[in-house]
This record gives structure tokens, sequence and C-alpha cells, in this order.
């Protein structure tokens, strides 16, 4: 079973204060039935940083092929070289299965909570 | 309190995305698929039949073989659908426009693709990646971008 991100506690705004989150908005359909498009998120972009993401988890990633584009999927598999990320409304997603294994490096933050 | 703190931190869009309404495209999927299809097509003709006499050898000769066959053809299948797609979704109008012979080159390779899937050709396979590579040249020159043909093996 998904899991999605719950409205976030104040102290996500006063992280967002802190600049330790960043806000992001959902755009396109792939994330659905849990996030729509226009679904406003925090993104914690230092949740990686001494950790890898644990499967499950709803991640912001740089495209595999267009430059400056953020995706946003799930991670389904942690591998050793990165992950496999999918969108959960698979009809509808460009993912790993086109895509294959996204370098742990590519992988930007985590979802924490909605905004 | 917490609208106030988000007006000052606008959000940044982040793409939940799909190739259709995103309009990623590359012909670089149809290249790789092709390049397996010469793969195959080599590895086939490179075979020798066993000892008829020698049912192990018979039996490994067949797995290898149809295993080399499966995949052959699906990927001329897939280099065909690539190839299609690109020509559907992709090429626009005006980009038929700057090449006149645009429908004639994919008319040619996807029936190349045909060719490589039912029959065994190094002769089609290789016209199938020099087809590949005329798409790669128009499909990148439409996007006005200098992106370097290369292949994988």
């Amino acid at each position: 079973m998904n899991k999605y991100p719950e409205n976030a506690p104040f102290i996500e705004y006063v992280l967002l204060l802190l600049r330790r989150r960043k806000r992001i908005s959902v755009t396109g359909a792939s994330m659905l039935p849990g996030l729509n498009a226009g679904d406003e998120l925090f993104v914690n972009e230092r949740a990686y940083a001494n950790t890898l993401p644990d499967e499950g988890d709803i991640v912001v990633a740089w495209h595999p092929r267009k430059p400056n584009q953020k995706i946003i999927k799930r991670v389904s598999m942690v591998l050793d070289k990165g992950c496999w990320l999918i969108g959960d409304n698979p009809a509808e997603s460009t993912d790993s299965a086109k895509y294959g294994i996204f370098p742990f490096k590519r992988i930007i933050g985590k979802i924490t909570y909605r905004c | 309190m917490k609208n106030l703190i988000k007006s000052f931190f606008p959000a940044e869009e982040v793409s939940a995305h799909c190739d259709g309404p995103c309009g990623v495209y590359d012909p670089a999927d149809a290249r790789i698929k092709a390049e397996a299809v010469l793969s195959m097509t080599k590895k086939i003709l490179a075979m020798s039949a066993p000892d008829p006499s020698d049912a192990a050898a018979v039996v490994a000769y067949n797995n290898t073989m149809s295993r080399y066959i499966a995949i052959k053809e699906d990927q001329a299948h897939g280099t065909k659908t690539d190839i299609l797609v690109l020509w559907t979704d992709f090429f626009k109008p005006v980009h038929l426009e700057a090449n006149p012979d645009l429908h004639d080159i994919i008319w040619k390779a996807t029936k190349l693709c045909s060719a490589c899937k039912t029959t065994v050709s190094l002769e089609s396979a290789e016209a199938l990646m020099a087809a590949v590579q005329q798409i790669h040249d128009i499909f990148w020159a439409a996007k006005g971008r200098e992106v370097a043909y290369y292949t994988a093996s």
C-alpha cells in the first residue's frame, strides 16, 4: 500500500524559514491517485546526505534526459548504484521502466509533508 | 501564519511526468534496439549446427538459436514502434517541409524492421542501422541541436 504525505506540522514551516525545506508543486498525472497536479509539498534536499533512500519514499530527481527538469517519483527498489523509480500511476508515467536506474547523485531530496 | 510563510517561498514546479504530455523523444531508443537486432543477426549467422546424434548439443543449439531469434524479433518490432512514435508524435508538418522525403525514409526504415524480424539478413540489419542514423540526423536537426551519433557496440 502506497503511503502519501500528510499535512505538515508547523515545524516544517519553521524548517522552510530556515531553508531546510523547499516547496514544490506537482505537475502531471504520474503520481495519481495520491498526488494530483497542483499539490504542494515540502522536500528535504538533505534527507539523503548521510543515508540511502528507503523503498516507498517519494523523491524528487533530475530528469535523465531533459536538463534542469525535476521529476517526482516513488522509490521502488534501492540497488547498489541507485534507485528504481516508478510513478504510482504507471499508465501515465515515464520512469525507470524506460530510463533504468537513477544514480543516487541524481536524486535530489525526499518529500516530507504536504504544505 | 502558514500562508504568510508560504508566500515568501514560492513552490517550484516538479513534474510527475509522462512522455506523452512532456514531449521527451530521443531516437536513441530506436538505435539501441536496432543495435540488438544487428547483434542477434550476427550471432545467428555465426552459429553452426551440431552433430545431430549429440542430443545434448542439439538441445543447447536449439535453445540458444531460439533465444537469439526471440530477441531479434522482439527488438526489431520495438525499433519499428520507436520509429513510428517519432513519426506520429514528434515530427510536425514544419519538419516535413524541411525534409520532404521524411515519410519515405520512415516507411523504408520500418519496412527494414519487418525484414529484420522475419529474415536473418545482415544486409537488412546494417541498412536498418543506417536508416536509424538518418532519422537521428533529421530529428536533432529539427530540434536545432548538434548531437553526435554513436553506437553502444
